[in-house]
């Protein structure tokens, strides 16, 4: 196999649940050597579905085979001394540890910033937390909404007669691990060719809403540049067609309006549209031209055809353009299939499904699938026998003891 | 001042709208020299406003405007919003690039650069004879990372969008809006945006490291869908392993019972999600209602999330009644997750984010000085520092053509005179 970016990194990977998986799952992805550790009892993501055929397994959850692919797997009780002996004997071996625990915890359980650095001073240290390590909401406790709600742009999404709505899955917790791995990325190249060093990253998932371009930072700026709120509006902006139309099965997103506006005329085969008295140039503004010009010539035009024969005429036109795409149609998409975006992985206990590919390409293949997820422990002899020279005796004594 | 990782690299910077310039924020943040190779004879769609020079009739009609005081000022292209928001710690030099004479100089640039950011429409860097084939024959260390809706290759590749376009093509948009409503009253969003500024940064220094370990340039094709559909991985699985179209869910959970509840006054709500039999408890102490929590219909996970209805009737008749931070910290204390939805100015209020020094001072000569939303991490030997605000159009001009390319003073000034060399679009932009 061709090597990838990240086969010289290792990564030691403490964190649970979404947002630090998904940072050493970009690591893993790449090529990273990422030991993931997780309680005895297994990481919570384990138990959240979607299942084959909604059967709960703790091996079988496409949530957790998602997220960590390319991981090896070991259980730790960090709470008990002989734990948290491993995790030091392992810092020695990283260059990287991520960890998601509520601030204090790794602290209690003498695995600080300051203790592991003492053992391993070029470790780089990450943890994700919802509000970061401190301020006044350092112990808040929250989940995907209310994280959203507090930092991302969601006052001003939806309808003004309607509450304000929050995105779906939980994409907020896997762009903080996005972030976090981003900011892994750069203190690596510090320390590796700018002599820094190891450091600490602080990833607060508040704080990578609030610094969002998914409008939020856009409209904090236009805020304190203007005093101004931005309102949850009804979306009719001015130039048509524009937005979500009805279509023979099921809804195009168009901007054919203003500039597009000939274009638009071209492709209805109408070219006296593009100075017609009523709907050009000032008409563009006149939302009651707009119902006209929709309801009798644009929605029954779209009506005649699919969302793939618009998406495809109107887009050799130059129009901007998108489909209503369900998962169905994206999984199905022939560009995505084209460009070899989706990937069969096997895994030993729940199968082989079709799963989300490499972020991005480049010519030297550097995002590959490895190896599955791991099970439950999978790598305990491997990593705390073969690596770290546990003996069998020493292992069956922390199995017994209910640490690993 | 210590050491930023990518000081002593260049990155040439054509990127535009959103997600480029959020990557080049990204890189310049980290102590890259992020020089954006800008023009004065054509202005890129939605990038330092929608027009050159807005009216001032209009700014002060619009529903929101994107200027100060809603005055787009002298160079409006040096004090839009949006552009401001990642403008800091860059560079910015003008020239034409539809000469030859302007193309020479960009190859110069390539030369003495490590990286090159753009995400202009797939195909635009090759039709202007600067894509990667002719650009790696100048510099075969560069690394080039061009972000697109559709990425690089493929049957798609003349598609044209902006990210709510993509966003719907890709599947994400299906899934957001409340589900009793048609797709007009879903909110316009870019989450492809911003994970796409984050992944094109993270790409390119993955790409610098790699560069160091084998001495090879790259290209890295990044496709806004792509490379943000693993945030909705689970959706996607529950598809591939059962066959399952999910549809919209509004503010609901799968299992847990949550919403976005109306609170006093007007246009304010909190947020909260009750995950655990523990924290309806909790909620139903802070509420008032004890005798709740033992209430058949919501005592446990699957029956409160039968019952959502109801539960969110007895949430919001509370709610309604109370103010949304009062009740945020009351539920905080009994350790039920909540948070209120915070409008702007309640965000550069907050207080976590002042003692945590989340907003910092920007200064730039046609605006002053604000305070701006700061950056995704806090990092301990990279701390955020604005060494200049949001970068003015050709700002940087003398520093480029004469420190960086050598070019004597009456080149410049005939460069100047034939319109390569500015502060200010050409008359003729609307």
């Amino acid at each position: 196999m061709a090597k990838q970016a990240l086969a010289d990194i290792k990564v030691l990977d403490l964190s649970q649940d979404i947002a630090g998986p998904y940072c050493t799952k970009v690591l893993a992805d790449h090529g990273a050597d990422v030991i993931k550790v997780e309680p005895p009892a297994g990481d919570p993501t384990r138990r959240l579905g979607p299942f084959p055929k909604d059967e709960p397994h703790p091996e079988k959850s496409g949530f957790f085979l998602h997220l960590n692919t390319n991981k090896r797997g070991i259980t730790l009780d960090l709470s008990t001394e002989a734990g948290q002996k491993v995790v030091k004997d392992l810092v020695k071996w990283a260059d990287v540890l991520v960890e998601s625990f509520d601030p204090g915890v790794m602290a209690a359980w003498g695995l600080s910033y300051d203790e592991l650095s003492k053992i391993n001073p070029h470790l780089i240290m990450t943890s994700i937390t919802n509000f970061g390590q401190d301020g006044p909401y350092r112990d808040y406790v929250g989940s995907e909404l209310t994280i959203f709600a507090m930092g991302g742009k969601m006052s001003s999404a939806g309808i003004p007669s309607r509450e304000p709505l929050a995105l779906p899955g939980n994409q907020v917790q896997c762009q903080a691990g996005n972030c976090a791995a981003m900011a892994l990325m750069a203190a690596y190249y510090g320390r590796q060719y700018a002599e820094m060093g190891g450091q600490y990253i602080d990833i607060s998932i508040y704080e990578t809403q609030m610094a969002s371009y998914n409008s939020r930072m856009g409209l904090l700026v236009q805020y304190i540049y203007t005093a101004e709120r931005a309102l949850r509006s009804t979306g009719a902006t001015v130039g048509y067609p524009s937005g979500f139309y009805p279509c023979a099965d099921g809804y195009v997103t168009i901007q054919g309006g203003m500039e597009n506006w000939r274009k638009t005329a071209g492709l209805l085969g109408m070219p006296e549209l593009v100075s017609h008295p009523r709907f050009s140039g000032v008409g563009q503004y006149d939302m009651e031209a707009r119902v006209e010009f929709e309801t009798t010539i644009w929605i029954p035009w779209l009506l005649e055809r699919t969302m793939l024969e618009i998406l495809e005429t109107v887009q050799a036109a130059k129009v901007p353009c998108g489909m209503l795409s369900s998962v169905d149609d994206a999984v199905n998409n022939p560009h995505l299939n084209a460009r070899g975006y989706f990937v069969e992985v096997e895994h030993a206990a729940a199968g082989t499904f079709k799963y989300l590919g490499a972020p991005f390409k480049t010519s030297g293949e550097w995002w590959q699938i490895r190896r599955p997820a791991p099970t439950l422990g999978q790598h305990n002899d491997e990593v705390m026998g073969g690596q770290l020279g546990y003996s069998q005796d020493d292992l069956a004594g922390l199995r017994q003891r209910s640490v690993i | 001042m210590a050491k930023l990782p990518l000081e002593g690299i260049r990155i040439l910077d054509m990127t535009v709208v959103w997600a480029g310039p959020y990557a080049g924020m990204f890189l310049a943040d980290l102590g890259a020299e992020v020089i954006r190779v800008e023009s004065l004879q054509m202005k890129p769609m939605a990038t330092r406003g929608t027009f050159a020079r807005p009216s001032k009739a209009g700014e002060a009609r619009a529903g929101n405007s994107m200027y100060p005081g809603r005055n787009p000022g002298e160079r409006p292209w040096n004090r839009n919003t949006w552009f401001n928001g990642s403008g800091r710690n860059k560079l910015s030099m003008t020239v034409n690039l539809n000469t030859p004479r302007g193309k020479d100089i960009f190859r110069k640039l390539v030369e003495i650069s490590d990286g090159f950011i753009e995400n202009n429409a797939a195909g635009a860097m090759d039709r202007l004879g600067i894509g990667y084939e002719t650009l790696k024959q100048w510099n075969s260390k560069l690394i080039m990372a061009s972000a697109s809706g559709t990425g690089a290759t493929g049957p798609w590749i003349h598609h044209r969008g902006w990210g709510n376009h993509f966003e719907a093509t890709y599947g994400h948009a299906g899934l957001i809006g409340y589900p009793d409503l048609g797709p007009d009253a879903t909110p316009s969003n870019v989450s492809t945006d911003a994970a796409g500024g984050v992944g094109i940064a993270f790409g390119l220094i993955m790409a610098l490291h790699n560069r160091q370990q084998t001495g090879e340039g790259q290209f890295l094709d990044l496709s806004l869908g792509e490379n943000f559909l693993p945030h909705v991985g689970e959706i996607f699985m529950d598809y591939t392993m059962n066959g399952r179209v999910a549809g919209k869910l509004g503010n609901r959970h799968p299992v847990y019972v949550q919403g976005a509840y109306p609170c006093m006054g007007k246009d304010e709500w909190i947020a909260i999600t009750i995950a655990t039999d523990e924290q309806w408890r909790a909620l139903c102490n802070v509420m008032k209602r004890p005798e709740l929590a033992g209430d058949e219909r919501f005592a446990t996970l699957a029956s409160r999330h039968q019952n959502h209805d109801e539960v969110d009737e007895v949430i919001s008749s509370w709610t309604k009644e109370n103010d949304n931070y009062w009740l945020f910290y009351h539920l905080q204390k009994a350790k039920v997750p909540s948070g209120p939805v915070q409008w702007e100015d309640e965000a550069y209020k907050c207080p976590h984010l002042w003692e945590r020094r989340f907003f910092i001072p920007e200064t730039q000569e046609d605006l002053g000085t604000y305070l701006y939303p700061g950056t995704v991490y806090k990092a301990s030997k990279m701390p955020l520092v604005a060494k200049r605000g949001p970068v003015r159009l050709g700002e940087d001009n003398e520093y480029v053509y004469k420190e960086l390319l050598g070019t004597s003073d009456e080149d410049y000034a005939d460069l100047e005179a034939r319109g390569h060399i500015g502060m200010d679009y050409a008359p003729e932009i609307p």
